[in-house]
């Protein structure tokens, strides 16, 4: 119910914060908290301190970069709800976030801090796949990126070394003729994501698929992107039957779920059905005018 | 007179949790984490070594008569029966440390293989060593007959999951003995509940016991038991001679606190061709969980009673049996054994419509009754025929039915009138305060307090105040649960008025209202109950099911005799309130627990409690036909839950032609069905 | 450990010396005896503990109070002025938006922050942004009754 004793330390530049962790082993980083929090509370984590982040201008920008977007690690899921850059260069991060918790939630969780997190029940891992994004992290010794595919290990284990801090995630703008996608499913009431299934799909001048990613969010495993379906898809024009096999190709590749959650067959069927939802919507988007 | 929602929008209330006294020693509850062990030693905090008790027989539905050999001890012995029993506490001045605390808490277990079945526990080894077996107590209800000679004789067997209670105030308690009295602020249902619990478990002098009640932050049946946490407050309390308060954690109270349902009913219909029932027989069964004593004891045989519900059924028996297992002890929530009652039935009466390929309300209301009718399972009713005919009309069932695939539930609603209540009139000082045996919790009692006394007394209702419980203020009381505060309370405060007017009249010559309010006057009963107070209800259901097998209600249709309607919008409050945990009962709840008996639903998401997208349109239709009681009441508060899931699960079978046994009804069911038919017979229209 | 946090609550500085452990919600509830703000569970699904800070509804019991500094906070007990009701308190009480009342003082909360940035949701906007303050009394139609009645009472302003 209440977090054990703990450090504290409130640095007010990343190159302090980098310090702090270089000089402190067993402090770690405190974002916005919202995953962090619940488990200090439940003792699931006890770590010697934190080193609260939650202050550092550099981490809180949104800024267009020729072709890429470079959104700060402490941007929130309100912020991703609201940004004119983000709504119209790259609308499936907003198209994310609105299905991730709830609104007091979003208010504070970061999209840095929850990927960090790399709790294979989060969404974002999925659509940070399908953007095909690179992860730039900050350490004593300067940046480093890692793309998407690399970042995230295992559940809950991420390639960010203890005295690194994911400094800025880059997306690609989302150009004409091309489009991305995420439906979550969750059963009826609140609760978690059973799984989810992100997009991405463009269309060549020959009307045919010239290039797809399809990631699925799979509790109690990390996410996964379907390499079979991609490649099956590709070179195909979307038809009805298309999306239907390369959901099942895709869906086919889910290890396991929560049996407690629901089962491994129905999971299955509901995949099947949300990746064709997905690969629709971002075939629809890909048909849209540039933002 | 200020109502107590103003100081609750303005975030004044006076929650357990927002007492503050000095001196304070916070409690945390070192738990086992295991279903079933052997408990080898135990070290730290207050303990087996410190407090041999046993707790049994209080709160609604709580059973006495229960070997005490199945009781829950209030510190574990020398084993544990389920996850999270408590086996020490700790304390210190701040909750934060209190939680530290428990690191200093060493407990030795042997694990063993927990029973989690309701047919494990029936063939396999007695969880408590010395019983016989796992039964707690089983009962022939009703007489023996011998299988008429019908036609039509359907058998099948349903399950309704436990469901984990929820208020959005998890428990709590503040113990405080001063050296010579206990005073005890709780979040409760019943203040009578609790001192008459702690003074049995801990053999205190009555009179130097006083249980107040905090504004309660809901209840739904969860907080009339007597918990071992409660216990151990007060005893350390006494034993420190320092202010005790425990507060739950979510998890604890998920994880712990007596969650309701888990009955299993195995039916058998035999019926004319008509569709009149000649007779049934049921196996009802409940899992009690670890221990007896709590209303798991009583549970079946409650059920059992009510089986025949507002039909004219003239043979029925029921083999009751409450049964234990190594989970938490079973106890109420809203509406405590009515809902599994009618879910047993009306699903055996929509199977008798599917077989027979008659309209569900034609096979319903063949079967109601045109005179008073007492069943041989013991329930007594007045005629059914004219509400449920009348409930149908104003629900257009008929209408509707042919074009929707709506589902239909009829149910009697059984009030704990029994064994009655105490209400007080106190005027004095201009103002007029009342008290109950019982506690509100969000039901705005006040509200029929202002009508009931505007009535007999012409007292104008902002003179009217009704006081939080409070044992030092009655003589004896008994509780609020069971949809029986109109009822019962009503009823002994109608004859508390009655009372009081009759001391004004023989000290100042007349009753008025200025003679009244010249002088002090106080008029106290217990006005006893033992007769059955009861009556009926309808609901109809319509829903929507997406590819994936989501399910959403989009309607509740209902049509409730509620006697009197003594507060118009408390009634409406009440049956959404109650429509929104139907729905959760049918679609989204669960407590659910693992291979090794751990919980699995471990917080509210998981528990499956309805959001605000879950909320459906509404249609409702008050019936008033008084009760025999002073004041023309009738129950209301459970009849929602006892209702809406009947209609819902038949709106689900409708819409996807695939047969419902077991709530709650999840996604996969509805998903793998839909569109495959499998009714023993195809219906004459879909 | 002791950090020093400066931040305002309802209008009203606060300095105080607090462990960096502890959760928001209970230094409001405790430190500076605002018990309005509620607890009603411990994995962030509630709500019951929502207030306001720099003007976004947030749940203090997944902040730590430390986080707070320099922040401006805003509790149930702060939206009253004068002891006047706020409009939402009085549509809560008019549209039986309670019952128990422990819900009521995260959804007043979570529904000023939505009205401070809009007074035109719909119901069914409502109901989603709604998502993270449960109630087990009400069934919610009272709580969606009473926030679009205040969204009434405050166009009229």
């Amino acid at each position: 119910m209440f977090p054990a004793k703990l450090e504290y330390y409130r640095p007010e530049k990343l190159s302090g914060a980098l310090e702090l962790l270089d000089e402190n082993p067993g402090l770690i980083v405190l974002a916005g908290g919202q995953s962090l929090i619940p488990a200090l509370k439940h003792r699931r984590t006890t770590p010697r301190g934190l080193v609260d982040i939650g202050h550092i201008r550099e981490l809180q920008r949104i800024e267009r970069v020729g072709n890429k977007i470079r959104v700060g690690s402490l941007i929130t899921y309100a912020t991703l709800l609201n940004n004119e850059t983000i709504a119209s260069k790259q609308p499936v991060l907003r198209e994310a976030a609105s299905q991730i918790a709830d609104p007091q939630v979003r208010n504070v969780g970061t999209l840095g801090g929850s990927l960090c997190w790399s709790d294979p029940l989060y969404d974002m891992p999925a659509v940070m796949h399908v953007l095909n994004s690179s992860m730039i992290i900050a350490g004593k010794d300067g940046e480093r990126r890692v793309d998407a595919g690399s970042f995230f290990k295992h559940p809950f284990r991420t390639t960010l070394r203890p005295d690194e801090i994911l400094k800025e995630v880059e997306v690609p703008v989302k150009s004409s003729s091309e489009g991305y996608a995420y439906h979550k499913f969750r059963k009826g009431s609140g609760g978690y994501s059973i799984t989810g299934a992100a997009s991405y799909i463009s269309i060549g001048d020959d009307g045919a698929v010239s290039n797809c990613r399809i990631a699925v969010t799979a509790p109690p495993s990390n996410a996964y992107r379907s390499a079979k379906a991609e490649q099956w898809l590709i070179g195909k024009k979307v038809s009805a039957q298309a999306l239907e096999q390369a959901a099942e190709l895709a869906a086919g590749e889910l290890k396991s779920t929560d049996p407690y959650r629901a089962s491994w067959n129905y999971t299955n069927s509901v995949l099947t059905g949300l990746i064709v939802l997905s690969l629709k919507t971002a075939h629809q988007n890909a048909s849209e005018a540039e933002g | 007179m200020k109502l107590p929602i103003e100081d609750f929008v303005r975030g004044i209330g006076q929650y357990v949790d927002d007492i503050k006294v000095p001196g304070l020693l916070y409690m945390a509850v070192a738990r086992s984490p295991y279903a079933r062990a052997r408990v080898t030693s135990v070290e730290g905090g207050l303990n087996r070594s410190d407090l041999k008790a046993v707790i049994g027989g209080f709160g609604e539905g709580g059973r006495g008569d229960v070997d005490p050999m199945l009781l829950h001890p209030v510190f574990a012995q020398d084993y544990v029966n389920y996850e999270g029993q408590p086996v020490a506490a700790v304390f210190d001045n701040d909750r934060y440390s209190a939680y530290d605390r428990l690191a200093e808490v060493e407990v030795g277990y042997e694990e063993m293989k927990p029973i989690l079945t309701i047919s494990d526990a029936l063939s396999g080894e007695p969880i408590h060593v010395g019983s016989k077996s796992n039964v707690i107590k089983q009962q022939l209800i009703g007489g023996q007959f011998a299988d008429p000679d019908s036609p039509v004789v359907i058998e099948d067997s349903f399950s309704v999951g436990r469901i984990a209670n929820n208020p959005m105030e998890p428990r709590g308690i503040l113990a405080n003995y001063d050296g010579s009295k206990l005073t005890v602020h709780i979040s409760t249902q019943s203040v009578f509940s609790i001192k008459n619990g702690l003074c049995s478990v801990l053999g205190l002098d009555r009179s130097k016991v006083r249980v107040l009640q905090a504004d309660t932050g809901g209840a739904f049946g969860l907080k009339s038991a007597l918990y071992p946490e409660y216990v151990i407050a007060a005893y350390a309390s006494m034993k420190y001679k320092k202010p005790v308060k425990w507060i739950e954690s979510r998890s604890e109270n998920l994880m712990v606190s007596q969650p309701g349902r888990g009955v299993v009913g195995e039916m058998k219909l035999f019926a004319e061709k008509s569709g009149r029932v000649t007779a049934v027989r049921g196996e009802v069964t409940t899992d009690a969980g670890a221990y007896g004593g709590t209303s798991g004891s009583s549970s079946p045989f409650f059920i059992a009673m009510q089986l025949t519900g507002p039909y004219g059924i003239e043979r029925a028996q029921v083999l009751a049996t409450s049964v234990m297992t190594n989970k938490p002890p079973q106890g109420a929530y809203r509406g405590a054994g009515r809902p599994e009652a009618a879910f047993f039935m009306e699903r055996m009466m929509d199977l008798l419509a599917d077989e027979l390929q008659k309209e569900d309300n034609e096979v319903r209301l063949i079967n109601t009754t045109t005179t008073p009718f007492k069943s041989p399972l013991g329930l007594e009713i007045e005629a059914s025929r004219p509400f449920f005919e009348k409930a149908l009309t104003e629900l257009k069932y008929s209408e509707r039915s042919k074009t929707e695939k709506m589902g239909l539930g009829f149910f009697v609603l059984v009030s704990a009138a029994r064994p009655g209540e105490s209400a007080r009139i106190r005027s004095s000082g201009g103002a007029v305060e009342v008290w109950f045996g019982g506690s509100q919790h969000g039901q705005m009692h006040i509200l029929f307090v202002k009508r009931i006394l505007g009535e007999e007394l012409d007292i104008p209702g902002n003179l009217v105040k009704l006081n939080r419980g409070d044992s030092d203020e009655l003589k004896q009381g008994v509780g609020t649960w069971g949809s029986r505060s109109a009822v019962a309370a009503g009823a002994a405060l109608t004859e508390a008025a009655r009372m009081l007017r009759s001391k004004v009249e023989r000290s100042l010559g007349s009753y008025s209202l200025e003679n009244l309010l010249s002088e002090e006057f106080d008029a106290e009963v217990f006005r006893s109950e033992e007769e059955q107070i009861n009556s009926f209800g309808a609901n109809t259901a319509v829903v929507r099911i997406n590819q994936f097998g989501v399910a959403r209600v989009v309607e509740i249709g209902a049509c409730y005799d509620i006697g009197r309607n003594l507060s118009p919008d408390v009634v409406m409050n009440q049956i959404i309130g109650g429509s929104v945990q139907g729905i959760g009962q049918a679609l989204y709840e669960s407590v659910v627990h693992d291979s090794e008996g751990k919980l699995a639903t471990r917080d509210l998401y998981d528990a499956g409690l309805p959001i605000a997208e879950n909320l459906p349109d509404f249609n409702v239709k008050i019936v008033e036909h008084p009760s025999k009681l002073p004041h023309g009441a009738k129950g209301l508060g459970e009849a929602p839950t006892i209702g809406v899931p009947i209609a819902v699960v038949r709106a689900l079978e409708k819409t996807t032609m695939h047969r419902i046994r077991n709530t709650p009804v999840l996604p996969e069911e509805l998903m793998d069905h839909k569109n495959k038919p499998n009714f023993t017979k195809p219906r004459a229209q879909s | 450990m002791l950090v020093r946090t400066r931040f305002k609550v309802n209008g009203g500085d606060v300095d105080l010396n607090i462990e960096p452990r502890r959760l928001l919600v209970d230094v409001l509830r405790e430190d500076l005896n605002l018990t309005g703000t509620h607890v009603g569970c411990d994995t962030t699904n509630c709500g019951a503990c929502t207030v306001i800070v720099d003007g976004k509804a947030i749940k203090s019991c997944t902040m730590l109070a430390v986080q707070a500094d320099g922040r401006d906070i805003l509790t149930i007990e702060g939206i009253s002025s004068k002891g006047e009701l706020h409009p939402i308190q009085r549509a809560f009480i008019e549209k039986g938006g309670l019952q128990c009342g422990f819900c009521t003082p995260g959804m007043i909360m979570t529904a000023y922050w939505l009205l401070s940035q809009r007074t035109d949701w719909s119901e069914g906007e409502l109901r989603r942004m709604l998502s993270g303050n449960l109630c087990r009394c009400t069934g919610y139609r009272g709580i969606l009754d009473a926030i679009l009645y205040a969204e009434e009472l405050m166009k009229k302003r």
